[in-house]
């Protein structure tokens, strides 16, 4: 009995030996150590503050090359640019089909295709309406109705053609404009997660304008993941009224604070509803996405945020993979249904009212 | 007890009260390292592009000052903290959003004036802010 009990450790031991051996054959990963505070850079771009962390150690580089890449596609994208393929494509409504580049090509047909399915929910061919409003730049005003109402004709994607095989663009009507401001800092912020991850950064935060991106786990966090709080919309900019903790996701708010105009005491602010020309009037301050991509987060918020509460809540429940936050004018917030686990409220002025 | 008082030696007397007076060392030396370390308020920091220029200290003090950025082009941004609060007092700038924003004080709050590229931001430089509930970015 002894010696069989002595052969049997033996036996384990072998085994123990050979699974280290095997285990030490498997691909080498790199080593990677996260600091505790991170390489960081802001920047002014595309109208809005940029701010990017890198935690791994050695990456320091890789900051300017992210901040290269969004000051590129910055410019290829939004209109009123000098080297705007954008505007480009605008000039050319009801003239001819133009090609676009290889960085500006997915975002439109990824817009087309958020307008389609949406049916007018999501709307990238609001340029004539953006341009009457210009809400954000130092001409904004009101639009007289008669303004509006002329150029809501040209408000309709389905007179977009798009040529994926050449890459081209046609607007069917002049006067016609794409507008991807609803989208863009979007994909821009998947573009730079895309960079990060090519040039092997493991944990890192990109903000653009509070559209947020988090990639792996807070160094100096036992849980895990990083706090991501939700911008309250009636207070400065950096005041929160709940946090989330949330690991590789990105979290993209839209709201009536974020820009708008004052006239006569009423205030116009930019989320546009693309059948009336007009912004979006309902219980909503504020909608605030989580998604695996931004692209989604950012277009869908503007969405949802128009659907309303009620049916914006419905809509996110029955969507895999999107969680949503809602905060109305009276200062109730509501959660979508999978989100409870990792929400917490931090403002006592508001009610979470389905927790 | 009175078995127990027999029991003991003078020695072990001077080496209990040692002990004793041992045991209160860790708190001594905590509130020693707290009070000369003493970083009880958040700063708010003055940037233009990323870069550095100013620093205030959000001391609870009652004292007012007033920071002015000047680019020489005629872009102007004053800024004033007053005890443990910021906010932009006078500014250039054509749309006046960071005049407007008020007074900031919260650590992760920020005034931006957008038309001359500069941020007031809150830090914390307080160590003993919990990790796990230090806000990381806001959307």
């Amino acid at each position: 009995m002894s010696r069989f009990h002595k052969n049997n450790k033996q036996i384990w031991g072998a085994l123990i030996l050979m699974v280290l051996i095997l285990a030490g054959c498997g691909p080498k990963e790199e080593e990677v150590t996260l600091l505790e505070t991170p390489y960081d850079t802001t920047a002014f771009l595309m109208g809005t503050y940029v701010s990017l962390r890198v935690y791994d150690e050695g990456k320091e580089d890789v900051l300017d090359l992210a901040v290269e890449r969004i000051s590129e596609l910055a410019d290829k994208i939004t209109t009123n640019e000098p080297n705007s393929e954008m505007d480009k494509v605008n000039e050319a409504a009801g003239v001819e089909a133009l090609e676009v580049s290889e960085d500006v090509f997915p975002l439109v047909e990824a817009a087309h295709e958020y307008s389609t399915v949406t049916d007018g929910g999501f709307e990238y061919a609001i340029g004539p309406v953006t341009d009457l409003w210009r809400i954000g730049f130092d001409d904004a005003r009101v639009p007289e109705s008669e303004e509006i109402e002329a150029v809501l004709p040209l408000v309709d994607h389905t007179k977009v053609e798009l040529d994926t095989e050449n890459r081209t663009i046609y607007l069917q009507e002049p006067g016609m404009k794409i507008d991807l401001g609803a989208i863009a800092k979007g994909y821009i912020a998947d573009e730079v997660k895309r960079l990060f991850i090519e040039k092997g950064v493991t944990t890192a935060i990109i903000d653009l304008g509070g559209n947020v991106v988090v990639m792996g786990d807070s160094p100096t966090r036992e849980g895990g993941g990083f706090n991501v709080g939700v911008q309250d919309p009636f207070d400065s900019r950096g005041a929160y009224v709940a946090a989330l903790n949330l690991q590789n996701q990105s979290i993209v708010t839209s709201g009536v604070y974020e820009r708008y105009i004052e006239q006569d005491g009423e205030i116009y602010h930019h989320l546009m509803n693309p059948e009336t020309g007009y912004p979006f009037e309902n219980e909503l301050a504020s909608v605030t996405i989580i998604s695996d991509d931004s692209i989604d987060g950012d277009a869908l918020s503007t969405v949802v945020f128009g659907f309303g509460l009620e049916a914006g809540l419905e809509y996110v429940n029955n969507v895999d993979n999107i969680e949503a936050v809602f905060i109305t004018k009276d200062k109730d917030v509501y959660t979508s249904e999978g989100l409870s686990e990792n929400f917490s409220l931090t403002n006592s002025d508001y009610d979470w009212l389905n927790e | 007890m009175k078995k127990l008082l027999k029991m003991m030696k003078p020695g072990d007397i001077v080496l209990l009260l040692f002990l004793v007076v041992l045991s209160f060392l860790p708190v001594i030396i905590f509130s020693y390292a707290n009070a000369t370390s003493g970083v009880e308020f958040n700063t708010a920091v003055v940037s233009v592009d990323g870069e550095e220029l100013h620093r205030f200290e959000l001391k609870d003090d009652g004292e007012r000052e007033v920071y002015t950025y000047s680019d020489g082009h005629g872009h102007e941004n004053h800024i004033v903290r007053e005890g443990t609060v910021v906010y932009m007092v006078e500014a250039s700038c054509p749309d006046q959003l960071c005049v407007r924003q008020g007074e900031v004080k919260q650590v992760g709050e920020t005034i931006v004036c957008l038309p001359h590229r500069l941020l007031v931001e809150v830090n914390s430089d307080n160590p003993d802010a919990d990790p796990d509930t230090e806000i990381d970015v806001i959307s």
